[in-house]
């Protein structure tokens, strides 16, 4: 669809009353998540995507984007944000309550990433998106010089519309768009969520990889399948994709495996088994921008078992284990209580929750885990259903 | 800020499981991803059923009636919380069409005058639609399990949906089961909603 490049009208503000009645985690704007600072200052969406996150803030019924404040004070509260560092810490912007690149959005998303690049910070810069990208929106994506702008298109190819509302060829059509228009930014598919039975098949697979073809690189990720969006599957009559619920992502062996079958089966003739593709958002986004990954996944060397060699390189090279002391002053100036301790894999820390864990990970290019939350060896960052308990190292 | 005085008012209709609603969330997320207001209406047969009233097959004037007036209730609210478009799930002739399908179904008749009264009370509505969309029965795509639906009338229905509307040179789109036509359908509606919405 040729969707009119310009929103009807400035997208209003939510008045102070309901700012005060959300949830207080989605009225605070800036949230230090595992790809970066997230700034949030928009919430409503009218996709009805199933699987969001917004179940999660009890926001999934509001349809109408609507902004919590002024870009200008979006970006202040991003950049004097106790844990914001100028070129280092990653951003997100706008990946928690809509798409930044709904007509009525996408002004402020330009907004904010000009206020960022005039400051000449070089941060990454992460934008999810599923709507539509035409191409003056990609002329004005490469028009920054300074960011490290990445813009992530989430495509699942799932078929049931109860679930997946948006067809998925518009995701197919803006990274093909961004893909062929880019110049300063880099495009990453976004292979998700992953589902067994709704989008595992051959075909889901090869079309998966005919369109990782149009991307910098591909990263492919399970479901969230917490406790409030499994309630909304089972209000809505959908098929239920687990028994259980679980704090961190699904993504079930049997299915990885024929990813990477397909994806190694159908690789170029000198090129990498699998491609361009990666587990990790950060390791895509390093990538694709011809850089270490910043999250130092490289310290949980099984997840680097299917990146390009060349990458698996230039992450050994940038990680180093970092000093014992420097990393206990820096935890216990956080808030860290008991041992610090920073083994062959991560740092390990007691008594700091996601964001100062995020922090040190992020200025350390370093993991940083929570003893209490351990990482079981392959693992990382997945709920354990859907995977055969393995002998490995116990990994904290 | 509404700006036109009355909302622009889109209606669906065709037999069951042919994606009209499917078809009207589409144009929903597209409208207020342009910041359009959009309400939708729906669930008339269901809450037809709760009422008491027989369905389908088992379609009787009463509940046309029903439905049809409803619907137009549902319509008048949804415009009155200020949406800037209506989306009807359904359009007041789709009762009609269920009714005449049942009657045939059935073998069954209806008194002419009554006949007449259910559809001079639908034709009332056709002047307050924008667009009217009626899909297209393509019975090699599979219903969604769950439905055990009747095939002869599900056919009848289809069947009397478009010929009340070719009959009576009633204004529509068709919209069919290939997802292209659903798309350039989808596009038709949000770009003359956009026409007509002031800026």
């Amino acid at each position: 669809m040729t969707a009119p490049t310009m929103a009807r009208r400035q997208l209003p503000l939510l008045p102070p009353a309901q700012i005060s009645g959300l949830k207080p985690g989605l009225a605070d704007v800036i949230e230090y998540r595992k790809s970066g600072l997230s700034v949030n200052h928009i919430v409503g969406c009218p996709l009805e995507c199933g699987y969001c996150v917004r179940h999660l803030f009890d926001n999934f019924s509001m349809k109408t984007p609507r902004r919590l404040m002024s870009d200008e004070a979006a970006v202040a509260q991003l950049v004097n944000h106790p844990y914001f560092r100028p070129h280092r810490t990653p951003i997100q912007l706008l990946n928690r309550a809509t798409d930044p690149m709904l007509p009525q959005v996408k002004p402020h998303v330009f907004a904010v990433l000009r206020l960022l690049d005039q400051q000449g910070l070089t941060n990454h810069v992460l934008i999810i998106t599923r709507w539509r990208v035409s191409a003056e929106d990609c002329a004005v994506l490469n028009s920054f010089e300074n960011l490290r702008l990445t813009i992530l298109v989430t495509h699942s190819a799932i078929d049931n519309p109860a679930i997946e509302p948006v067809n998925s060829t518009i995701a197919a059509d803006s990274l093909r768009m961004l893909y062929e228009h880019a110049d300063r930014y880099k495009t990453v598919l976004y292979w998700r969520p992953i589902v067994p039975g709704l989008n595992d098949s051959a075909e889901h697979i090869e079309r998966a990889r005919e369109l990782s073809l149009r991307a910098h690189a591909t990263v492919f990720t399970g479901l969230f399948f917490r406790e409030e969006i499994a309630a909304y599957y089972e209000e809505h009559g959908l098929p239920m994709p687990y028994e259980g619920t679980a704090r961190r992502k699904i993504m079930p062996e049997d299915a990885e495996q024929r990813i990477l079958d397909a994806f190694d089966s159908a690789k170029f003739p000198g090129g990498a088994p699998w491609g361009t593709l990666f587990r990790k958002t950060s390791c895509g986004v390093a990538y694709a921008h011809g850089e270490a990954d910043y999250n130092g996944h490289y310290g949980v060397r099984e997840l680097c078992e299917i990146c390009p060699p060349e990458q698996i390189a230039l992450c050994a090279k940038a990680w180093v284990k970092p000093d014992l002391e420097e990393v206990t002053r820096e935890a216990r100036a956080l808030g860290a209580v008991g041992d610090v301790e920073v083994n062959d894999r991560a740092i390990v820390v007691e008594g700091l929750d996601e964001p100062p864990r995020y922090y040190l990970q992020h200025g350390f290019g370093y993991q940083c885990h929570d003893r209490a939350k351990p990482h079981l060896y392959r693992q990382h960052g997945r709920a354990p259903i859907g995977w055969e308990a393995e002998n490995g190292p116990d990994t904290p | 800020m509404v700006t036109t005085v009355q909302p622009i008012r889109i209606g669906v209709l065709g037999t069951h499981s042919t994606g009209k609603t499917m078809l009207l969330r589409r144009i929903e997320m597209e409208l207020r991803a342009q910041g359009i207001t959009v309400q939708r209406t729906g669930r008339l047969g269901k809450r037809a059923a709760a009422a008491g009233l027989p369905k389908m097959q088992h379609h009787i004037a009463q509940s046309t009636e029903w439905i049809i007036t409803q619907g137009i209730a549902d319509e008048i609210g949804a415009a009155a919380q200020g949406a800037e478009v209506v989306l009807l799930d359904r359009a007041a002739h789709d009762a009609i069409a269920y009714f005449h399908a049942a009657l045939e179904y059935r073998g069954d008749t209806a008194p002419r005058l009554e006949r007449e009264r259910l559809l001079t009370l639908a034709a009332t509505q056709l002047p307050k639609y924008h667009l009217l969309l009626a899909t297209v029965l393509d019975e090699s795509v599979p219903v969604e399990t769950g439905h055990d639906y009747d095939p002869r009338y599900r056919r009848l229905v289809d069947h009397h949906v478009h010929q009340l509307l070719d009959r009576d040179d009633i204004p529509h789109l068709r919209v069919t089961s290939d997802p292209d036509n659903q798309a350039h359908i989808v596009e038709e509606a949000v770009q003359s909603c956009l026409k007509e919405a002031v800026v």
